[in-house]
Order: C-alpha cells, then structure tokens, then sequence
C-alpha cells in the first residue's frame, strides 16, 4: 500500500465526483431548455494494478459524459410534428372559407333570396316602377356579394402564396443551419475520437424538429454523426455539409399561383406535387382540395345564374313593349372566353397560339378545371381530362384546318389560331372567375322584362267554351319575331269542327290566308289542355308540289264512253327515312305504294299509318262563267261526286246557273255534308273544297253550248262543256237481213222482251218478208202489237243490214231485256238472251287534292319520281320548318266557327307571366346536371366545406394527442427531472466529500509517516 | 414512469388550456343563444339550417303574395259590388219606364238618369288601383278599357290576360279579372253583333265604324251567325271616279244584297241583312270593317241602348210596341249581366277562401319548420349553463392542483 496511490485514488474519486457533478448541475441548468437530453455521467474503474495479493484497485474514472436520447423516441417525434401541422394548417385555413360561406351577412344564401324575393314583389306589381327599381338594386346587391366572396378567397389565395414563400426560405435557412451543423459536428467527433459532441448533437434534433414542423423530412444518418436530410420524393435538401435551397417561383400552370421548386445544380425543379407533410403540406392540400373547389363552384353558381335568368329574360317584353335584353352581362364576353385558358410556360408553340373557352350549357357544367393536352403522335391528337380525378373526358383528333373546337361538360373550346405543337399543354379554367364575371348589365328599371311575347284572345262571338289558357314565347330569333313590334305572321285559330281546327295567317283581319307551309285540319282534343303549336325546332312539313297533286287534266273525260275519269296520279313510291337527332341512326320504314288513282285521302292515311309522320289532305276545284244555252234539247244538269246538284225540272230554277245557287243548294243538301264537300261562292266563283282531301268530280250533263271554267289551285283553267246528249238502249243482231227473210218458213219465231224491266212481252214474227226494210217493219208491227206501248221500242236495220230493236227514249233509266229467243229467230236474226242499257253521256273532270305533311325531327320524305317536277311530291320536297318560335295552350270545347288570335302583346305593362317563369328559376333545378336548385348547390358547397372543417377538427385533435404522448414519451426518456438531479447533488456531494476525506486520510497517512521519521 | 419536469410543467398548461377553451365555447354558446356558430361544428344540421331558412324564406314571400293579391281583390270585389247595385237602380227605372200611364217628357227625365247612371258605370270600370293601373283591362294596364266608341257604343281596348300570382309551391291564383269577361261576354237576349276597324286600315286619321243597331231583326236572324265585312274599293271601278265601297260576306267573300261598288260618304248609312252601321271619317282605299255576328252584348251596351230607346221613344201604338219589346229585353240583359258580376263575385270569393286556407296552411307549416329550425341550432340554456359550471369547477380543480404539484420538488429541501 502507497499512500501516494491512496492520494491518488482520492484525487481520482474528486475529479469523477466533481465532473459528475458538473453534469448533474449542467442538467439542473438546462431544464427547460427545448430539445435537451439530460445527461448522464457514466464512471468506471482505473485499471488496476498487481499487487500480488490480488489486483488493486486504483480509483474510479469518468468513462464517459452519456446523452441519454432515443433515436426512434425522436424520430417519432418529428413524425409527429409534421402530422400534427399539416393538419393543423390545413384546419384554421379551412375554418376560414367555412366562416365565410355560412356567415350571414357575407354568405350568398341570404343575397340569392332577396334577389328572388324582389322578382316575386315585381313578378305580382310589373307596373310599380320601384319595385321594379329594387329588383335591380337586389341583382347588384347580388353580384357585390359574389365579388366579395371571390375576392376573399383570391385574397386567400395570395396569402397562401406569401406563406408558401415565408416557410421555403425558412426551410431554406434550416437547411443551411443543418449544414453548418454538420460540419460543427464530424468536426468536433473527429477531435473528441469519436465521442458524440452531446449539445452539438441536441441543436441538431432541435433544428431537425423545427423542419418537420414544415415539411416532411426524412433524415438518414451518415458516418461520424453526420446526417443527410431528404424532403419531398427524395429531393436533398442536406447532403454532408452542403444545403440546397427551396423556393416558390411562378406556377407552371397557374401564374396566380405559387409551386415550389427546388434548385440543385443550377436547376429549377418543380416539386409542389411531391410536397406532403408539415405546414407546408397543409397549405398545399388546402390550395388544390378546398380553395380552388370551391372557386370554382361559387363560379359556377354565378354562370348558371345569369345564363339562366338571361335565357328567360330575352323571351319577355320590357316596359316599353321591346324584348328583354341581358340582364347580367353575357358570360361568353370575348375577354371572359380567353381569360378561361393558360398555357403552360413550357408550351412550345408560343404567344401565337389563341385558345377560348365559351360555356355553351351551363347546367352541364362541372366544378373541376381541365387539362387540355397534345400528348402525340403529331400534334392533332387531342386528350381533355379533369384535375381533379384525371379521368379523361373527351379525346380525339383535330380536323387540321382552323378554327376548331371541341366540346364536352358545357364548354366549347374554340381554337382560334395559331400552331399546336405536340407536347403543348393548357390548362382549361371554365368556371373560376365567374364569381367577379357576374355583374348587372340593365340599367333602368323599365328594361326588366315581366310581360311575355305573345297574347290569345278569343273571339266575342264564339259560341263554345274553349279559352286560350298561356302563350309563351320559346325562340325569339326566329322568323315571327323578325319585326320588333310585331308578330309576323298574327294567327287567327279557327275551328272547323269540334275536334279539328285550322291555323291561318292573321295579317289581314278581314282576308285570313294560309300560312306557308299550311296547318290545316289539325287534331284537338276537347276537355285536356291542348299545344296547339309544334314546339319541336326540327319539324317540319312537306307539302305535295309535285307537277301532278291538285291538278286539272288537259281535257275532260267523256263517259261513260271513254270510262270514267280519274284523277290522274300514278304510281309512286313514298319514303319516309328518319335519322334519330340522338344517335345518327338513319332508319327506314317500309314504302307508301301511291297507286294510279288513289285519292288524297287515302295517301294521307297511308302516310299518316307511319311513324313520326301525320299528313292531312284538302282537295279544292273553283267553277266560274257559267253558261246555260236556252236553245238546245238538253237541260243542263251540275254532278258533283256523281250527285246531281240542280233539279233542271224545278220551275224556280234560274235560266243560268248561277254560283250563289248552286252554292246554296249543295249547302243545303246533307249529302254533300255527309262526304265532306263543301261549296261556297263569292258571286262570281263556285269553290268546292273537300276537307278530307278526297277527289272531287265535276261532271256537266247538257248541250254542247252550256259551258262553264274550271280552275285548279295551280291557276290551269279547263272549259268544259255538256256533251250534248245520251244514248238509249239498243239490242243489235249479228246476222245481214238486207235481202230479207222469211218468216213463214220454219219457226215458230219468238222472242220475249222486257222494257224497262216491265212485264215480259212475247213477240211472234210472221209473214215473208221480201226486203231487209220489211223484216224491220214486220219487228216493229209485232212489238207494237204487245203490250209495249207504240213505239217505246223502235225497231230498225242498220247499214250492215243487220236489225236492232231501240227504246225510243234516252238515258241510263231505259233497258230493254231479251229475256228468250226461239231457236228458229235466233238463227234468222241472231238475237241472243241480252241486257241492253241506255246511258247519260256527261263530261267529267276529277281533280284530286293536295297533301300536307307534317314530319318529326329527323324525318324526310322522298319520292321515286323521275320527271323535274315531279308526280304527287317532287323526288326531294323541300320540307320547310314548322316552328314559330312560341307556344299556345287552349283549353276547354270550342264548336265549329269559333274563332281565336294570338298576336304581339304590345301595351301588355299589366302582364307577368315572364316574371313567374324568371321567379321559378329559384326552384328549377338548374345546375349541375339538373340534379340541384341554385340555393341547394350553394348549400351543398357550404356543407362540404362544413364537412372537410369538422374532419379537419376531429383528425387534428388526434394527431394532437398522438404528438402529445410521443413529446412525453421523449420528454420521459430524456427530459430533466429535478428531483432525480437534486437527488445526484445529494449522492454525488456526498461522494465528492467522501473523497475530499479520502484524500485528507492520505495526507495524515503522509503526516504519521513523516512523523515517524523524526 | 419517469416524468421529466418539463412534462409536469407541460401536461398541467395543456390541460388548464383545454379545460378553459371548453368553458369559453360554451361561455360563446350561451352569450349567442346559438349551439353553433360555423358549419364545421355540425355540418348536417348546418345544411339542414340553411335549407330550414330558404323554406322560410320562400314561405313569407308567398305570405306576402297573398296580401297583395287578397287587397287587389277585395278592391275588386268593392267596385263590382257597386256596379251590381247601379244596375239595380237601372233595372228599376226600367221597370218604373214600362209604366203605361208616363209619356214622352217623363220618359225622357227618365232618359237623362240613365244617362247619368251610364257614365258612373263607365267610370266604375275605368276603375284604377293604388298604382294607377287599370283594374279591368287585362294585360293593357295602362289603356283604358272602356271608351265611348262612335255612334253612342263601347269599344272594349283592354285583353284577356289574368294576372297568375304565385301563393304556394304549385298553386297560382289570378289577382285581376279581365273586363271581357265581366262586362262583355255576356248573354244577349237576342241575337247581336259588333263591329270593328281592321287594324290594318291604313288612313290616318282613321275612320271608324259605329256599334249600329238592328232594323230589322227577322233579316238580322236569317243572317245570324255569318259574318260580313266593308271593303274600300278603287276609286277607278266607277265612272267617275270616287270612294266606293262593297259588302261582303266574311264565310265566302258573296256580295251581300247586291251591294257591290256602292258610292261611300261619310257618315251615310250602310243597311243590308237587318243591320244599319255608318262610317265616320275618311277611310283609304284597301281599308276594311268587320261586322261579327254575336249572341252577347256588354253591359255598358245594354244601358245605352236602354238610354237611347227611352229617348227616342214615341207615344204612338208602334212606338209604345217597340218601346216595350226594348223594355222586356234590356229586363233581361240586366239579369244576365247581374248573373255575369255575381259569378264573379263568386269566384272572387273562391279565391278568397283559397287564399285564406293557404295563408293558414303557410303559417302552420312555419310554425313546424321555427320550431325544427331551433332544434337544431338553439342552445339548451339548462343543459350549457350547468355544462358551464361543471367546466369551470374542473378548471379550478386543475389549476390548484397544479399549483400545489409544481412546487414540490427536492430542489428545496436541499
């Protein structure tokens, strides 16, 4: 034993004592310093020396100065920390936007109703001009409303911009500050052989932690305690001693935007996608899930708004009788058109290249912007997808020639000029500024337009019940607008009958003509709410106009000699080939057979068996300068349809037959009614008409001086004149009698013989009869001898010598009937059982009518016609447009005779019936599909936002407790604990006075030693 | 567990700041009466809110509709009660003219009240309402409805048109009635017609055709219910050449009588068919005026024709005759045009009932919707204030706590 080693062992226990203490006061000072792990002092033996009993011990030693830290304890930590700020973020920015919408005074809920509450005060008082004033004030009231929600959120917008750029550069200077920590760091381990430089160490995690609460890092340790730092997809923000920096430049895409890039090697590369975590994270998630969404939909809500209220407001008629005009301004303003595209910075094809965006169907809008892309080969390949799901809308390829465009979800992108060059991009914004775009265009409050366009009245004289019950205006920019002012034509409605009706062109009051094409004979149905109108844009109606529909022949037939007239339609084949407006189909439906002679009627019922095709027909032939020889032996008789018209034995007939009397006879006859021929005269002119197009024969029986004019509705004239005459009956025998015959030799010869189907006669011949002129006069003995009276019957040879037996009277009522021949007469004479019938001989003419058409969208109907002008219909009609532009509903029964007019509601300042088609825009559901009313999306926006705050809220408390427990956790291992330190004051002062003592024992060891020698 | 000081320190600040937070919610809560004050804090119910007050909204905009309408129909309803007891007044005199025992000169003191009861009639359904619209003309609500026509009749210059209102989701209810329908449309005891310009007349100033009167009323029936019309001839179709004019039967353009190229005058009479009309004024070539067969005759019509037959009435056999076939049937077109303003007080008195029912149907279905609408986002004061007091007893219990923990520490009995 060496007191020397003993006062060395003291000095040992002193010095270890004293550096754990420096330690435990170093711990005690740093308490509530952040980020610091305590530290621990951890002592070992001296190496001991041999002393042949054994080793003995030399004292104690510091082995080392611990950091009691735990690296996954802190890592976690940091995970933590970014979780917890990126939601925390994303909620107070998200708060925002929620208190904005659902607030009540910035809110647009509130604005929309009053809007729409002021249209309701003028829609029930249109002529009070300060409540028409209100509805304006409402409507700017409105857009001011609009305005300031999409300046807040653009505010916001700039805000997140200057927050992107504040936290980059704070990254930036971390990251720079890690470097330089690293450096510290290897350096300070190298010196220190590779002991860990414990409060270097601590700054780091700090630093460290900092960072995570704005982005995501991954931290990778290198050799000698250094560390690398990762963010994003594994860009380098710390490599060794080296920083990197980040920083917002311009969006790509977006110039009102802000993307973060990253630059490394004198390269700008955008990372803003790959970006999570931290605040900035956060920010980033809220700008591209919340922000621009909901830009967006406020967009959209002002776009359908005043394109819907637009729409209906340019069908109305203002205060001073003129059509509404736009009562917000046009959405599709050329600005507003080129506003809604961007380029891509990186697009080759340059400033040249114009592009517009115009909304076309804004209930087919959607709420996400689009990317329009040219990804190859070549450049007219076109691929349209949304930004939000990336699902592919549309994709295609350009015609080539410009301007082109290309449509889908409401929008019409118009490529104007310019090249595209493949690898262009552009980024399609239809819906994010029509927020600020909505603003009121009216001026006074005179121009909004309450009244509607058109007005019915019915006639005072009108004997039924039927009421003209709404009109409304469908499309101004058609033909019946084209005057201001007017209606062009005015329509007069005029019932035919109960059930059927005419529409004609009301210009003239006094002279109602056709409208072109005609709506005649329509169909109504009494009791239920009629549209009398068609209302579809693409029908139409074809009328014949073929060389032959409604036309007089070049000359009249004489019957029954020549037969009997037709009139003169020939064979011909009808198509009817639709193509569906929906998908392009074209289809065919089996042919209409017109054949020789067929009336118009009954092509109309053909045609009208198909589908999508109703066709009516009116026959028309006008009789005019009559006139009625009174010399001559014929009566003149009038046939119409094979019905006599005048009765020539009436002593109260007229010398000429006059159109008022014939007009007022075939009135007066139910017959005529009964087939749907009607007759009228205007003095000079006799119009027969038929209404249900059959063919109208016009036969004059009479001299050959009783003449009258035919007039087909072409304008051809036929004259026609009697015929001067009929015919009896007549029975001629076949064999040459001119010698004569003998009637004594043989026989018996007889005949029996029926006049006029009277009672049968039997006539015996007799004597030798030497010449043919005696056999004539022997028949005509015997016949008189009967009961026939004398000379009804004549008998008579002929040129050829041959007999024949005649009635004496004309006419298709004389018949002379051989009922039986004795074989013996019939050898002689060659007279056989017969009929025999006289005949009236009349001119007659037939006129057959025309064909009106009415086709569904799609249809046409062709013929196989070969001629230019065709035979009924030309080979290709012009089918022209049935549609007027407006609608009108009638109700009720009208009779025959009543009388409607619809015409321009000129001075109508009482009328509102606009006013409540706008005010109903409030529940219609207008947008997104049809599926929502304006305040129901507004709402539906508001909710989500609710949603996404109250998600945010919950998820962020979580992630709040979970950093919380993993801070304590931390805090646990390496947090300070005053008592435990005060603890090692106590035990570690003990054991420095412990070996204080020690070394005082040694040192009075020396004393006695020394004193020894004395 | 090993707690360091800095957690005591942090755990003890972070539940005092939560504890105090809840309790300045529900402080929030009770000082706005408002469960909630942004859609995040419930978004179903806050949906379910913002729809709530859009129904409420509409709601009392229909409410105030059907004050609107009911006003402009009890205006209505005033002036139509007073027209019916002028007529009644009418139809006394009538009755008190049939007497056989007056003569000429009281006939005719007779005469000058009807006239007077006339032009208060004219003015009744001139009537206005508080804006200065016409009540009766249809969708013409500036153009006077009722004007004296030439020749002692009344033109109608108003239309059809019935002012639809909206009082309810589907349900619509005119506010105004047509004067056509009141006062024209009505029942005729005897065939009649009217007459009018063809708007497309070009002269200006423009000749006018007057109401007419029947001459003959066996003619008159066999000509009912055609049509006629006046045409303007060329000056050129006679020799020499003047104004000329032809009648014409509207169904087939048929000269009627014969009355073809007829030289015009001014104010001449033109007869055919029973009917006798003059044309005032000087009319162009190509004009034209209709004369419509009827089975009405309007109200005002009825009076003057009364006032005209009361004036011209003779002492005579025949006059007296004629005058009391007049009698009989103006007797009965009062009672029809009294059927006419009762039916439409009637209907009025419909719409009335409609309007009160769904007024009182709105205001039920408020009274559900307010209460729905409180539910969801009135706070319980009970269940918030005793909510309070629980928060702030916990806050107190936090804060001595710590305050009693933070000390300890050996560090002191060092």
């Amino acid at each position: 034993m060496s007191s020397a080693s003993l006062l060395r062992i003291g000095v040992t226990g002193l010095t270890a004592h004293q550096s754990a203490l420096q330690t435990t006061g170093h711990n005690i000072s740093n308490t509530d310093t952040p980020g610091y792990s305590r530290q621990n002092v951890s002592l070992g033996t001296q190496t001991p020396e041999f002393s042949g009993a054994g080793y003995q011990g030399t004292g104690v030693k510091t082995l080392e100065i611990r950091r009691i830290a735990d690296e996954f304890a802190v890592s976690q930590l940091r995970l933590d920390t970014s979780a917890f700020n990126e939601l925390d973020t994303y909620l107070s920015n998200v708060g925002q936007i929620d208190g904005l919408l659902a607030d009540i005074s910035t809110g647009l809920a509130p604005g929309i109703q009053n809007f729409f509450a002021a249209l309701h005060a003028g829609t029930d008082d249109p002529t009070s001009v300060p409540v028409r004033q209100l509805v304006l004030s409402e409507a700017e009231g409105l857009a001011g409303r609009f305005e300031t929600i999409q300046s807040r959120l653009e505010q916001h917008n700039n805000t997140v911009n200057l927050q992107l750029e504040t936290i980059a550069s704070e990254i930036s200077s971390l990251g720079q500050g890690l470097a330089n920590l690293n450096k510290s760091i290897v350096a300070a381990t190298g010196r220190a052989q590779d002991s860990a430089p414990n409060d270097l160490l601590d700054t780091r995690d700090e630093l460290l932690k900092k960072l995570s609460a704005l982005v995501s890092v991954n931290v990778v340790s290198t050799g000698q305690n250094a560390v690398d730092v990762f963010i994003g997809s594994g860009q380098a923000l710390v490599v060794g001693n080296k920083a990197y920096e980040l920083k917002t430049v311009a969006g790509e895409t977006d110039s009102s935007r802000k993307d973060l890039a990253f630059v490394s090697g004198g390269l700008e590369q955008t990372v803003t996608s790959l970006i999570t975590g931290g605040k900035l994270g956060g920010l980033i998630d809220f700008r591209e899930q919340v922000l621009d969404t909901s830009l967006n939909t406020i967009g959209r809500l002002a776009i359908t708004l005043a394109t819907g209220v637009n729409e209906q407001h340019s069908l109305g008629l203002d205060l001073n009788g003129q059509f509404g005009k736009n009562f917000f301004e046009d959405v599709n303003s050329q600005q507003s058109m080129l506003d809604r595209v961007v380029a891509d910075k990186d697009n080759l094809s340059g400033n040249e290249t114009r592009l517009s965006v115009e909304i076309t169907d804004a209930s087919q809008l959607s709420a996400s912007d689009y990317y329009l892309a040219f990804p190859g080969p070549g450049s007219d390949r076109y691929v349209l997808s949304r930004v939000d799901n990336g699902d592919v809308v549309k994709k295609g390829v350009l015609s080539g020639a410009l301007p082109d465009s290309i449509s889908a979800d409401g929008i019409q992108i118009n490529i104007e000029r310019g090249e595209i060059i493949q690898g262009d991009r552009f980024l399609i914004q239809p819906t994010r500024f029509g927020g600020k775009d909505l603003v009121v265009e009216l001026e006074r409050p005179e121009q909004i337009a309450f009244a509607s366009a058109v007005r019915g009245d019915a006639s005072l004289g009108n004997a039924g019940t039927g009421k003209i019950t709404n009109t409304k205006a469908l499309d101004v920019s058609t033909r019946s607008f084209s005057v201001p002012g007017e209606l062009s034509p005015p329509l007069l409605i005029r019932f035919t009958s109960e059930v059927t009706y005419d529409i004609l062109d009301n210009s003239n009051p006094s002279r109602p003509v056709d409208l072109v094409p005609p709506f005649r004979n329509l169909r109504f149905t009494p009791g239920i709410e009629n549209q009398l109108l068609p209302d579809g844009v693409g029908q139409t109606a074809v009328s014949s106009t073929g060389a032959l529909a409604g036309r007089l022949p070049s000359r009249f037939t004489e019957t029954p000699s020549d037969g009997n007239s037709n009139n003169g339609y020939v064979d011909e084949t009808i198509t009817i080939s639709t193509i569906n407006p929906v998908s392009g189909v074209l289809s065919v439906q089996p042919d209409v057979q017109v054949n020789a002679g067929d009336a118009a009627s009954t092509i109309a019922q053909k045609l009208s068996g198909l589908h999508g095709v109703q066709a009516s027909a009116r026959t028309k032939v006008f009789v005019s300068d009559f006139s009625n020889q009174a010399v001559g032996g014929f009566p003149t008789e009038f046939i119409v349809n094979g019905i006599q018209v005048n009765d020539p034995d009436n002593p109260l007939e007229p010398e000429l037959l006059n159109p008022n009397y014939l007009a007022d006879l075939m009135t007066g006859n139910p017959t005529f009614a009964a087939l749907g021929i009607t007759a009228k005269s205007n003095g000079d002119t006799l119009t027969l008409e038929s209404f249900t197009g059959d063919d109208i024969t016009v036969a004059i029986r009479g001299d050959v001086d009783d003449t009258f004019l035919l007039r087909d509705v072409h304008g051809n004239d036929l004259e026609m004149s009697g015929a001067g005459g009929s015919t009896p009956a007549t029975i001629t025998g076949t064999f040459d009698r001119s010698a004569g015959y003998n009637f004594d030799l043989g026989g018996p010869y007889t005949m029996t013989l029926k006049l006029n189907n009277g009672v049968d006669q039997v006539v015996t011949l007799t004597g030798n009869q030497i010449l043919g002129s005696d056999v004539a006069r022997e028949i005509q003995a015997a016949i008189d001898s009967s009961d026939i009276a004398s000379g009804d019957i004549v008998a008579s040879m002929g040129t050829d010598g041959r007999m024949s037996i005649t009635t004496r009277e004309v006419g298709e009522n004389q018949a002379i009937e051989i009922v039986d021949v004795s074989p013996a007469l019939s050898f002689a004479l060659g007279f056989e059982p017969a009929t025999a019938a006289g005949a009236d001989i009349k001119n007659e003419v037939t006129v057959g009518g025309v064909l009106s058409v009415f086709m569904e969208e799609g249809v046409t109907l062709s013929s196989d016609a070969v001629s230019v002008n065709g035979n009924l219909f030309k080979a290709e009609p012009e089918a022209l447009s049935t549609y007027l532009g407006y609608q009108i509903s009638l109700d009720g029964a009208p009779e025959a005779g009543d009388k409607f007019t619809v015409e321009y509601n000129s001075d109508g300042v009482s009328d509102n019936r606009n006013g409540l088609e706008l005010t109903a825009l409030e529940t219609t559901k207008l947008v997104d599909r049809g599926s929502v009313t304006l305040l129901d999306s507004y709402g539906r926006m508001v909710e989500t936002v609710g949603v996404d705050t109250a998600q945010s809220q919950i998820n962020m408390e979580a992630s709040e407790s979970l950093l919380q427990q993993s801070q304590a956790n931390r805090d646990s291992i390496s947090g300070v604990n005053l008592d435990e330190e005060a603890a090692d004051l106590i035990r570690y002062e003990l054991g420095y006075n412990a070996s204080a003592q020690v070394i005082s024992i040694a040192r009075s060891l020396f004393d006695t030693l020394l004193n020894s020698f004395r | 567990m090993r707690v360091s000081t800095i957690q005591t320190f942090n755990n003890g600040v972070n539940n005092m700041q939560r504890v105090s937070g809840l309790a300045a919610d529900t402080q929030n809560q009770i000082s706005t009466g408002r469960k909630f004050l942004s859609a995040a804090d419930d978004p179903v119910a806050a949906t379910r809110i913002l729809q709530l007050n859009q129904e409420i909204a509409i709601r009392g905009q229909y409410q105030k509709n059907i004050t609107s309408v009911t006003n402009r129909l009890s205006l209505e309803e005033t002036v139509l009660t007073g027209a019916s007891e002028l007529l009644q007044r009418v139809r006394e005199i009538t009755v008190q003219a049939g007497d056989g025992s007056l003569n000429k000169e009281d006939r005719s003191f007779l005469a000058q009240e009807v006239d007077i009861r006339l032009d208060e009639m004219l003015g009744l359904l001139n009537s206005k309402d508080a804006n200065g619209e016409f009540i009766f003309a249809g969708y013409k609500g500036d153009t006077q409805p009722f004007v004296k026509g030439g020749g002692g009749g009344f033109k109608f210059q108003g239309d059809e048109g019935e002012r639809l209102v909206q009082i309810g989701a589907t349900t619509f209810v005119n506010s105004r009635d047509s004067g056509k329908g009141i006062f024209e449309a009505i029942p005729a005891a005897e065939l009649n017609f009217s007459t009018a310009n063809n708007p497309r007349n070009t002269a200006s100033p423009p000749a006018n055709i007057t109401v007419g009167q029947i001459i003959d009323k066996e003619a008159f029936e066999a000509f009912h219910p055609q049509d006629a019309f006046i045409e303007i001839e060329r000056v050129d179709a006679l020799e020499p050449p003047q104004l000329n004019y032809t009648v014409r039967r509207s169904s087939d353009n048929r000269v009627i009588e014969g009355l073809q190229n007829i030289p015009f005058y001014p104010g001449a009479n033109i007869q055919f068919e029973g009917i006798s009309v003059r044309i005032s004024g000087v009319p162009d070539v190509g004009d034209s005026f209709n004369i419509e067969s009827s089975t009405q005759q309007s109200t005002l019509s009825t009076i003057a024709r009364l006032n005209d037959a009361l004036q011209n009435s003779e002492d005579t056999p025949e006059g007296r005759e004629s005058l009391r076939i007049s009698l009989e049937s103006t007797l009965n077109n009062i009672d029809n045009a009294q059927t006419s303003l009762l039916e439409t007080r009637s209907r009025i008195g419909g719409r009335l009932n409609t309007l009160e029912s769904t007024q009182s149907i709105h205001e039920d279905v408020d009274l559900v919707s307010q209460d729905v609408l409180s539910q969801l986002q009135d706070v319980d004061f009970a269940e918030a204030v005793s909510r309070l007091s629980l928060e702030t007893f916990v806050l107190e219990a936090a804060q001595q706590s710590f305050a009693r923990i933070a000390n300890i520490s050996l560090i002191n009995n060092l």
